[in-house]
């Protein structure tokens, strides 16, 4: 049976995309934009999941999903943010809200948290998720661990038992620094959230702040003051400044043992503090710095076991080092791996170390130099082919891939002519403003008409239809765009004017 | 951006050069709308486009269904597998034929029979 969702925001264009998305993807969607009629809708239908903004006018969000919670425990909850407004985030983790996304987001992130809580839901047998439920729930066998974290640069791998914490990563480019997080926190805080939480003020933190230990400090007092639980929380952060490929750290929590293994089959062993987080505000956090040659490689391993055998000396770091050594050829999956079936493998620690979760990432692999270019198309425009070859001249030299360069120029091109068609008037002045940058594996293209030519009182809503038909004219641009690139997102106001979001993974000369 | 027009056999084919986007896609339309009227068939030959909007082939995807309304041909020739792909995902593949050359183009239009002939012909020559 299809599940029903119901979409509540006030930004129509983002309603309608997401809408389209899941009905693409077989869900029965409704919207509204109008919180008051969301409950109303909601008090008569009985919805698997409601999707809802933070900000609106009568109600927000949260007032909202707590309110239709007592007409309906069972529904999941979702909310849309933006970010700095991560204490609403915690307030709404407290009323029952299963997860939240910051804006403005990707589709396929979307999807992908979607299909998540929906089969929680599943999995707890009924819509109506507890605590209890979840503590019943029979534990995995302590042998089977699952890969939480995948991608090119980072990979961690844990147990999914009662008793192992709950580990998370994030990474984040800026144009001088890399910043790298690796968390763990005991499952029992049974706060579902809260790696996505800290995550969201890592990277708030992470816009201004070029020092592990202020980062930690400040994280730490945030979380303080907005999370009523205590319970301790251990973060290894790292940031390599990228000039003068300088290295600093920070490391809380003593159960976490760090390595940085280099090219040279050199291993260092990170200075940890023996400082858990979230127990009191204002603490002083140590840092230390290294330099970091090209090729360095990141192991942590959360395991208080280890921790101490290595500090008590029962356990030698040779034998990591070996394991490290053997396996350097692998990529970070398989040194992650290797790394626990390693620790697995060691009788002395058999009970305790399964509990257990190994991160190996780097600062480097999949995250080239930062590419970021602006481009400002003045209107009304005399000959467009020149615009066509100024996108030939600026991708060429970025992106390997003859056809997903043609891909990519073809759905600017849609989403420029939209910018012309819809904020413009014919021969009038302005500028539509495009903006490429590289995120990991991915261009990120913003088309944007910035406002300044948006015409509102002719201003029609954007087409809302999807093309079907095949001589039918409208939507087909956005049906294009759709179809070429990975993820697609359009936001539009009376006040900010159209922004169209393009992504698509490509393979970038120089990698 | 410039669009060329020869005729052959009563045969109108267009042959653009450059991009059919913004302004090449309103050429292209204002052309299409005067040889609906006009032409018997009609052949574009894509050999010099490298881009197309969706404006265009929305443009294209009209004009072929009025052209088909009147039994008038309307063929594509040497489009680039770029824009094939998007003919391909819009939908557009399915409905029109795209050949390799003019001249192939030219024989899947065939000789205009006229009815007189036609009936000349089906009655055996007699």
């Amino acid at each position: 049976m299809k599940k029903k969702i119901l979409l509540v925001d006030d930004e129509e264009t983002l309603r309608w995309a997401l809408q389209n998305t899941l009905l693409d993807d077989g869900y029965d969607v409704e919207d509204t934009n109008d919180s008051v009629e969301a409950l109303e809708m909601a008090k008569k239908r009985r919805y698997d999941l409601v999707i809802s903004d933070l900000t609106m006018p009568a109600m927000n969000g949260v007032q909202l999903i707590a309110e239709i919670k007592k007409a309906n425990p069972s529904t999941r909850a979702i909310i849309m943010t933006g970010y700095g407004s991560t204490e609403a985030v915690i307030e709404a983790m407290h009323t029952g809200v299963s997860d939240f996304i910051t804006k403005p987001f990707k589709l396929e992130h979307m999807k992908k948290v979607i299909r998540k809580v929906l089969s929680e839901s599943e999995n707890t047998g009924t819509n109506a998720y507890s605590e209890k439920n979840h503590r019943n729930e029979e534990p995995l066998p302590c042998e089977v661990y699952t890969d939480k974290h995948k991608d090119s640069s980072c990979y961690i791998v844990q147990d999914e038992t009662e008793n192992a914490n709950r580990a998370f990563y994030d990474a984040v480019e800026t144009d001088d620094c890399l910043l790298a997080l690796f968390g763990s926190f005991s499952r029992e805080a049974g706060l579902e959230n809260l790696d996505t939480v800290i995550k969201t003020v890592f990277r708030y933190e992470a816009k201004t702040c070029r020092s592990p230990a202020s980062l930690i400090e400040n994280m730490n007092t945030f979380l303080c003051e907005h999370i009523k639980n205590r319970f301790p929380l251990m973060l290894f952060c790292v940031i390599l400044e990228k000039q003068g490929q300088k290295l600093f750290y920070s490391i809380c929590g003593e159960g976490l043992t760090c390595f940085m293994f280099s090219q040279e089959k050199e291993m260092i062993h990170l200075q940890s503090y023996p400082l858990f987080l979230n127990m009191f505000p204002d603490i002083s956090v140590p840092e230390q710095t290294l330099p970091m040659p090209a090729g360095n490689r990141f192991i942590v391993i959360d395991s208080n076991a280890v921790a101490t055998g290595i500090r008590k000396g029962i356990i030698q770091k040779e034998r990591l080092r070996d394991i490290l050594v053997r396996e350097a050829a692998g990529d970070c999956g398989h040194v992650a791996k290797k790394m626990k079936e390693g620790i697995d493998g060691w009788h002395e620690l058999a009970a305790d170390a399964r509990n257990c979760s190994i991160a190996a990432f780097t600062l480097e692999n999949g995250r080239g130099r930062p590419w970021k270019e602006e481009i400002s198309i003045s209107l009304p425009i005399d000959d467009y082919d020149e615009v066509l070859q100024l996108f030939e001249e600026k991708l060429s030299k970025i992106v390997g891939d003859e056809c997903k360069r043609h891909d990519i120029i073809t759905s600017v091109n849609e989403a420029v002519l939209n910018a012309l068609f819809f904020a413009y008037k014919e021969g009038e002045k302005g500028e539509i403003v495009l903006k490429f940058s590289r995120l990991g594996e991915e261009i990120i293209i913003v088309v944007s008409d910035r406002g300044c030519g948006f015409d509102t009182q002719n201003y029609e809503e954007p087409d809302t239809t999807f093309y079907k038909g095949i001589t039918k004219k409208d939507g087909r641009g956005i049906f294009i765009m759709k179809q070429l690139m990975d993820r697609v997102m359009i936001q539009s106001g009376r006040g900010t004017g159209t922004s169209v979001f393009l992504a698509k993974r490509v393979n970038f000369y120089g990698n | 951006m410039e669009i060329e027009r020869h005729e052959k056999c009563d045969v109108v084919v267009l042959s653009p050069k450059g991009n059919l986007v913004y302004d090449g896609a309103i050429k292209l339309e204002c052309m299409l709308k005067v040889l609906c009227e006009d032409a018997c068939a009609i052949i574009l030959n894509f050999r010099d486009v490298k881009y197309i909007s969706a404006n265009a082939l929305g443009s294209i995807a009209y004009y072929l269904s009025c052209f088909r309304e009147k039994q008038k041909g309307f063929k594509l020739v040497q489009t680039n597998k770029n824009i094939k792909k998007l003919m391909d995902i819009t939908g557009l593949l399915r409905i029109v034929e795209v050949f390799e050359n003019e001249d192939e183009a030219m024989s899947s239009i065939g000789p205009r029979v006229g009815k007189l002939e036609k009936t000349f012909l089906w009655s055996g020559g007699n």
